[in-house]
Order: structure tokens, then C-alpha cells, then sequence
């Protein structure tokens, strides 16, 4: 990836990767989406869509409160901070304040997280250096015991 | 020679050198990479197929009608991308097995089948 790509990134969409760790960590793909990449799947694309794959049960739509249950199903539960606990591993879900979820990034053993941004790079960062970018905030925090 | 390809309200206006000798089909398929171009630039980050389809560049695409659907899926046999929600709107069929859904490659292989199967590719 070129300084201008990043740049790119870093300025226009996820403005404060500038300033934080954002860290390249695999080549683009089309083959799976953040919500696979928080559960560790590298071979599908996750949407609540006919499309793609989903849980059987789970509704059809983005909100946050669906992608709660999914997770939820996935043996995950709400909690109340980001703080690495060696014993569960953490995933946050992300909003630009509609009520939908727009990203899911899962946490490091390091304390950094990981996302796959779209059907571009894996990327290792901060949740500052995504935050305020085109996924908004951080509003849910969820957990499952290793 | 000059190209005016309307994306929104804005058009973008293609330079094509004087000695390229372009019929229909050739100035539609230039067309539509234009706009597969623009949009897998604009909307490579979005966690979901659903919000990148939403994109004006997409629209124009299933707005070709079945025009863009030999393009479509030669796109999809240079590089796996989502354009099934395109050729579901277009087609108004979806060949993708159960099974292979979310699965990219073999969505790609089913749709390329029915391209086969089809006469289009």
C-alpha cells in the first residue's frame, strides 16, 4: 500500500488513523466481511441478506439489537468495558447513531483490535483510530469465554 | 473522440483516443467499468454489500438492464466481487445454491453457470 492510499484511508475515512495504530495486516478480498472476521471466518461474507450467510433465525436486518442476538447465539454477552481479559475474547459493534450496526471489530491478545474493513485489508489498530471515520462509534461491547 | 458517462447529477466525461474505433457494445462495456471502477473505489469500506449497493455507480449498473449482465459476470470471472445483488435485480433469478450463500467463490461459480447455461458468457 502507497503513502497516498493511506493517506487516503487515513484522512478521509478513518480520520484519526493518523494518529493512532493502523496497521495493514492482509491483502484486500471480497471473501469475507468484518462480522466474519469477528468470529474468526475467513471464508464467508456474514449480512443479514438472502445473499449471504446468516444464522437461521436471526432477523433479516442491521439494527443493533439483531446483531446482538446473533452474536449472542455465537456464545458471546454484553459487558461493560474493553479491558483484555485473557480468559474472553472481545468484539465491539460499531454505529453512526441510526440504530444500525455498521462494523464489528474483535480485540487482540495484544489489547489492539482487529477489523476487515469491507472488501478491502484486515487492519490491527486502536478503537480511537476507527472511531470518528465512516463507522462512527463504538456503542456495544460484548464478550465469550476462550 | 469523446464519452459522456452520466453517473448522477454530475457526468464524467471520457477521453477516448481519435484512432480507437468503438462500436455499441464496446462504448457500453467501457461504460460499465467505469462505473464498477468508481464505484469499488468509492465503497470498498463498507462492512456490508447492502449499503455498497446502495451506491449511485451500482444503480447505474442494474440501471443497463440486462445490457450489462455479459459484463457483469466477466467482472465476476476477472475477480470475485458482490455484484449478485445486480444480477439478482436485473435477472430477477437467483442460482446460487443454499448452501453457497456467503460463500464467494462458489456464488461466483453458480452465477457463472447460469451465464453458461444462459448463452451469455
Amino acid at each position: 500500500m502507497g503513502q497516498d492510499e493511506r493517506n487516503y484511508l487515513s484522512h478521509r475515512l478513518f480520520p484519526n488513523s493518523f494518529e493512532e495504530p493502523f496497521e495493514i495486516t492482509s491483502p484486500e478480498t471480497a471473501a469475507y466481511n468484518c462480522v466474519a472476521w469477528a468470529m474468526h471466518d475467513s471464508e464467508r461474507w456474514w449480512e443479514a441478506d438472502e445473499n449471504y450467510s446468516w444464522k437461521e433465525g436471526v432477523a433479516l436486518d442491521n439494527t443493533i439489537s439483531t446483531f446482538i442476538q446473533l452474536f449472542q447465539q455465537l456464545g458471546f454477552s454484553v459487558c461493560p468495558d474493553v479491558t483484555l481479559e485473557k480468559s474472553h475474547e472481545k468484539i465491539t459493534l460499531f454505529s453512526n447513531g441510526d440504530g444500525d450496526c455498521s462494523h464489528v471489530a474483535r480485540q487482540l491478545e495484544s489489547g489492539l483490535w482487529t477489523s476487515k474493513l469491507g472488501v478491502s485489508y484486515d487492519v490491527a489498530h486502536t478503537l480511537d483510530a476507527i472511531e470518528g471515520g465512516i463507522y462512527g462509534k463504538v456503542v456495544l461491547i460484548m464478550k465469550k469465554v476462550i | 473522440m469523446t464519452m459522456k458517462v452520466n453517473i448522477t447529477e454530475d457526468s464524467l466525461l471520457i477521453e477516448i483516443p481519435l484512432d480507437e474505433n468503438l462500436d455499441e457494445e464496446a462504448l457500453q462495456e467501457l461504460h460499465f467499468q467505469i462505473l464498477a471502477e468508481k464505484w469499488k473505489e468509492e465503497n470498498k469500506f463498507f462492512s456490508f454489500a447492502s449499503e455498497m449497493s446502495k451506491s449511485p455507480y451500482y444503480q447505474r449498473i442494474i440501471a443497463m438492464g440486462k445490457t450489462a449482465l455479459p459484463f457483469l459476470l466477466k467482472a465476476l470471472q476477472e475477480e470475485p466481487q458482490h455484484w449478485f445483488t445486480a444480477l439478482g435485480a436485473i435477472t430477477q433469478e437467483n442460482p446460487v445454491a443454499p448452501a453457497h450463500r456467503g460463500n464467494i467463490a462458489l456464488m461466483t461459480n453458480d452465477w457463472l453457470a447460469w451465464g453458461r447455461m444462459n448463452g451469455i458468457i
